[in-house]
């Protein structure tokens, strides 16, 4: 005899209270235990990447210890060879200014340029021609000169004119 | 005791068990792992900045170096070894006659290596001097004109020119110290 028109049904093992809080802890455990994988997860690729960067770093330092090494060379080989160029140039402008020195009216036969002075051979009609047109430049120039002449037949003179004093030049290159 | 007591009691266990589990998660497992993310993270933006900061110099001696060069290309002549046929030809355009004597090739300044020659040429009048001494930095090698210099006439309508020449190279251990085996990167 039946006293409802409901069928039995089995008692559930958990009932519905216990089963919404085990969903809730559930998802709760995930999220926790997630975030601290994500996180292991993060610091391991961290830590890898930290040793190639690492590698790279005293790669690039040591490369750029070599660079620096090729730049201090360079500027040093720079320094060297503009001193070198400005001597030469020094060096002929020293004897351009030695022969615009020399008047028409004298003609030279020799000259010998040295660090420590300038010795001139030549010819001059008159004394007075050497002294006013070529030995007053020349005292400006050097400390002390020394000129011998010598009388020729056709009456001109023969001069050797010993000029000591420093030419600038700056021959020595400085490091 | 009710049912609805009971009911009661059961939420209340498991609110207590929940916030137990969840205590002990987050005090054993999540603050270690934060604060030694957090440690590593630190290290990681160091090594970064430190990465970034070498990269940023080895880029800028890079640009330098290559600028040099690019700027003063004269400066290779240093490397190269003296070869006196290779000058006589550049000099054979300056002057009537040019004969080289050599004075001394062991001497050295400094870094360099100096090649001491005596030049002893003809030509038609001072400006072929001028002329030689403005090429010599068209030559593949670093000279110098040094003291003493003689000219004096030499014929009818000649002068003859006798020079020092002193020509620099750069000693062979200065150069390679500046360029050590480096492995690739």
């Amino acid at each position: 005899m039946r006293y409802s028109f409901n069928h039995p049904q089995p008692k559930p093992k958990i009932d519905s209270d216990s089963r919404v809080f085990a969903i809730f802890f559930a998802v709760t455990l995930v999220l926790i235990i997630g975030f601290t994988i994500y996180l292991a997860i993060d610091k391991s690729s961290m830590k890898k990447e930290m040793v190639t960067m690492a590698r790279q770093t005293k790669q690039l330092q040591s490369e750029s210890e070599v660079f620096k090494r090729k730049i201090a060379r360079i500027e040093r080989l720079v320094r060297k060879y503009e001193t070198i160029t400005t001597n030469n140039t020094l060096l002929k402008e020293s004897i351009q200014n030695l022969f615009d020195l020399v008047p028409d009216q004298i003609t030279l036969t020799k000259a010998v340029l040295d660090r420590n002075g300038l010795i001139l051979y030549g010819v001059t009609p008159s004394k007075e021609v050497y002294n006013y047109l070529l030995l007053a430049p020349l005292k400006s120039i050097f400390q002390r000169n020394v000129t011998t002449f010598y009388r020729m037949k056709n009456g001109w003179w023969r001069f050797v004119s010993v000029n000591e004093g420093t030419i600038e030049t700056g021959s020595e290159v400085a490091e | 005791m009710s049912f609805k007591e009971i009911r009661l009691i059961r939420l209340l266990i498991w609110v207590l068990f929940y916030l137990v589990v969840v205590f002990l998660l987050i005090y054993f497992m999540v603050i270690p792992m934060v604060s030694s993310y957090k440690e590593v993270h630190k290290n990681y933006t160091d090594t970064v900045a430190y990465n970034f900061a070498s990269r940023k110099e080895y880029e800028v001696l890079s640009t330098h170096l290559k600028d040099l060069k690019a700027k003063y290309p004269k400066v290779a002549d240093f490397d190269h070894v003296w070869d006196e046929k290779q000058f006589l030809a550049t000099a054979k355009k300056y002057f009537l006659h040019i004969e080289m004597k050599p004075l001394d090739a062991n001497e050295t300044d400094g870094h360099f290596r100096v090649y001491q020659v005596n030049a002893v040429t003809k030509m038609e009048s001072p400006q072929n001097f001028y002329r030689f001494l403005d090429a010599l930095e068209a030559v593949p090698f670093v000279v110098q004109t040094d003291f003493p210099i003689t000219l004096q006439t030499y014929g009818e309508d000649q002068i003859e020119g006798i020079f020092r020449i002193r020509v620099f190279q750069e000693l062979e251990e200065e150069s390679n110290r500046s360029n050590p085996s480096v492995s690739n990167r």
